[in-house]
């Protein structure tokens, strides 16, 4: 997209922004955005719901951010974010907030795209959402997706889920934005259960399997 | 199925895999017919033949597995005793060769101490492999800073040994290919006095660890050409015999792309000639507190939105009845390089580490950062549930139709595509016959006849006769006909699908324990198409990912942490082509 079209909002209270900090891995933009939870979290600010992406530069791909917040103001939401995110190592980092930029003129188009994908929920997962702190131990279909802003729990190489059937969530739950939705791929698990598609510690290459 | 001798005039339309012959008897395949056969200079061919040529080279059937000439010269006496190679005879066949072929078992995919998630000696998997009925295995190392500095030489002494204690198993010397900006692949050359430098300059020079190009960009895909370009220059100048690659656990990461694929098979047809259809690590979905309790073939993974292809499905994540994505989705990855023409085999490996309920550990005071290989292996009493592998030979194998007991006659049944695979023991043998027109073809190979005529499989499966290596004999419960269009070359190199494939046939074969014999009648020719094997104990049957008009009852997606790998049994063929000539 061109450096400034406008990014629209999903709703009438929240603001979505685009951060850039070229992360590289899924884990530690989670745990950015788990800090960036707690962080607005101590400002009572709550209820944010936290996205990565794919951001694709000439030179390779890494992850952009995606933030949510339930403030209406932009003057304010942009402050705030730049209080409180880190500072990357080598390059300051990309922002984008409807037709606010700074940084890089590459990093801030990613994160553009980052909040614009989030704000069409048509690509990108979500790493902190409301409910997730409650998304814990086994629980059924309905619960979770009455728990929080997940709309849909859809089973890989199935369909959709048993409102009745147990999730054993590993506490670890990431959805992703498909088609408008937000929706938590699962797949069976052992003994007639389910659990999420993506495992909290996958299974790294050249890995000392036993140990 | 009723064997009639019949002669086999010279100038008929089989390629080279050679014609299959009844079981009466058998002698090696015809040599290559100047049209199939790359040695021969486009100038030096009659008309006809050269027309035959173009067509099938334009149809892109011409190249590694359609034209299986070699351009190697024999290893010299001298070269072969200096790698401890004595041409060996081999354990006598079980059965009497079929299609002219003898069917050697083997695997290409096993690591030693030299590794950095291994353990055993090369001998330990060497005695394993023969002892669980392997004729051939490659011993496979990862690719490290220490194994490129240390472990590849190092470990050849050991294979040498190993050649000369075990006689009735070839021991290739290989490594895992950190393939850059991709997956693991399998490279391994045949014996001979340069195996070790050859492989030493490839890691050095290629490997993505080595040479810390593991990142996804053009560069680094160029890389990986580049190490296929100097595996085919070291054949070419005669510093190699033979060597050949093969993409290892391709879906697992989501990191082999669709073009990656494609461009390490167009750049080097002869060398890159397919990918394992199965990985290994087949015990680690065993259920805790049995087993590691994790994905079969530890594929627990979801995309990485840096590395991994961001057009795969989450599906493409996981196994299918042991098998990955792109070998087991009808009208898949795997179906959309067939329909295109394109000789592209699949295997199934142990990729064995650590093996399963083993009672040994890696030897105390071990640094492998500094000596590039752990100590010795040593007993304990606990069994190691929590290992994910299973020894050579005792769950996973691929089979290849060879024309004799060597080094070179395995690695030119491999391009060649004369390849099925099987889990748990399925079958004891698998025979498969394409004919047309009085011609015939076995796996891997390509027939030409004029349209209108009538096209036969014939399929003979000896079941297996003996208990497994767990202790039970398997039942095969059906077997699949996969039938595909074959559509031409794509434009677009990521395509992943093939609409046009689907299963036609499936037979029921439960309780059938003595031979099966079955004649599918594939109808007249008209245009050109494919056709491949499937079967399964019928354990976990699902509706394939596109549809059940496609795939109405293939292998279900294999679920983390709970699956038995001994109650999910299939077997594969690799493909066979028929087209029509006018």
């Amino acid at each position: 997209m061109s450096p400034f079209t406008q990014t629209p909002a999903t709703s009438n209270s929240t603001l979505v922004a685009g951060v850039d900090l070229l992360t590289m891995t899924e884990p530690d933009a989670d745990a950015v955005l788990h800090e960036l939870a707690r962080e607005l979290a101590a400002l009572g600010i709550l209820d944010p719901t936290l996205g990565t992406h794919r951001a694709q530069l000439t030179d390779g791909a890494h992850i952009a951010l995606s933030i949510e917040i339930p403030i209406t103001d932009p003057v304010q939401a942009w402050a705030l974010l730049q209080e409180l995110l880190p500072a990357p190592q080598h390059r300051p980092p990309g922002m984008s907030l409807g037709n606010r930029r700074s940084g890089p003129t590459d990093l801030h188009s990613s994160a553009a795209s980052a909040a614009a994908d989030h704000a069409a929920r048509r690509g990108g997962r979500a790493a902190y959402f409301p409910g997730i702190d409650h998304l814990t131990g086994a629980i059924t279909v309905r619960d979770l997706l009455t728990g929080s802003s997940i709309e849909q729990v859809s089973v890989l190489a199935g369909g959709d889920a048993d409102p009745d059937t147990i999730l054993q969530t590993r506490d670890f739950v990431r959805p992703r934005w498909i088609a408008g939705h937000l929706v938590l791929p699962v797949q069976p698990g052992p003994d007639g259960t389910l659990v999420p598609f993506e495992v909290p510690n996958p299974t790294p290459c050249c890995a000392d399997h036993a140990r | 199925m009723e064997h009639h001798d019949h002669a086999h005039p010279h100038d008929h339309d089989d390629h080279a895999g050679g014609h299959i012959h009844p079981h009466t008897h058998s002698h090696a395949p015809t040599e290559l017919e100047p049209a199939l056969d790359l040695q021969v200079d486009d100038s030096e061919l009659p008309p006809s033949e050269l027309g035959r040529r173009n067509f099938l080279r334009k149809a892109g059937l011409l190249g590694a597995g359609l034209a299986a000439s070699s351009v190697l010269s024999t290893a010299t006496a001298g070269t072969a005793a200096a790698a401890g190679v004595t041409p060996p005879a081999g354990r006598p066949p079980a059965d009497p060769p079929r299609g002219g072929y003898r069917w050697l078992t083997g695997d290409h995919h096993i690591h030693t101490q030299f590794s950095p998630d291994a353990q055993y000696r090369v001998i330990d998997q060497v005695r394993h492999a023969n002892a669980y009925g392997l004729d051939w295995m490659v011993i496979t190392d990862h690719g490290t800073v220490q194994h490129a500095k240390i472990g590849v030489e190092k470990v050849n002494p050991d294979i040498v040994l190993a050649r000369q204690a075990v006689k009735d198993t070839l021991v290739y010397q290989g490594l895992e290919w950190n393939i850059p900006a991709a997956e693991h692949g399998t490279v391994f050359v045949h014996p001979g006095r340069n195996e070790v430098s050859v492989l030493k300059q490839f890691e050095n020079s290629y490997d993505g660890t080595v040479k810390s190009a593991g990142a996804n960009t053009p560069q680094n895909e160029a890389l990986a050409i580049a190490g296929l370009h100097f595996l085919a220059d070291s054949i070419d100048q005669r510093r190699v015999q033979d060597a050949l690659m093969l993409a290892n656990h391709p879906a697992r990461k989501g990191i082999d792309s669709p073009h990656e694929i494609r461009g390490w098979r167009d750049a080097e047809p002869r060398i890159a000639i397919g990918m394992e259809g199965a990985p290994g690590h087949q015990a680690a979905g065993i259920p805790k507190p049995f087993g590691p309790g994790s994905g079969r073939g530890y594929y627990d993974n979801s995309p990485d939105p840096v590395a991994s292809f961001p057009g795969y499905p989450l599906e493409s994540y996981r196994t299918f009845g042991g098998f990955d994505w792109m070998t087991s989705t009808v009208g898949g990855l795997w179906d959309s390089l067939l329909a295109e023409g394109k000789p592209w085999w699949i295997t199934a490996n142990s990729d064995s580490h650590q093996v399963w309920a083993d009672t040994s550990q890696r030897g105390p005071g071990s640094d492998f950062t500094t000596n590039g290989y752990y100590n010795d292996p040593v007993h304990i009493t606990a069994p190691q549930l929590g290992n994910g592998d299973f020894w050579p030979g005792y769950y996973s194998r691929t089979h290849v139709g060879a024309k004799g007991f060597s080094y070179a006659a395995v690695m030119d049944g491999m391009r060649a595509g004369r390849v099925w695979v099987d889990h748990g023991g399925l079958l004891d043998s698998l025979d498969v016959r394409l004919t047309a027109g009085g011609h015939q073809t076995s796996l891997g190979g390509v027939l030409t006849a004029r349209r209108g005529t009538p096209v036969t499989l014939q399929i003979r499966i000896n079941p297996a006769q003996h208990p497994n290596w767990s202790q039970f004999l398997p039942a095969l419960a059906k077997v699949d006909v996969i039938r595909g269009a074959v559509t031409g070359p794509v434009s677009n190199k990521d395509t992943f699908t093939a609409p046009e494939t689907r299963v036609v046939k499936t037979y029921d074969v439960s309780g059938q324990s003595k031979v099966i014999v079955l004649n599918y009648n594939l109808g007249r020719l008209d245009d050109g198409f494919y056709v491949r094997l499937r079967g399964s104990d019928g354990k976990r049957l699902a509706v394939g990912l596109n549809g059940a008009t496609v795939d109405p009852a293939g292998p279900k997606m294999d679920t983390v942490g709970d699956a038995d790998p001994w109650d999910d049994l299939w077997f594969y063929s690799n493909p066979m082509w028929i087209l029509p000539s006018r």
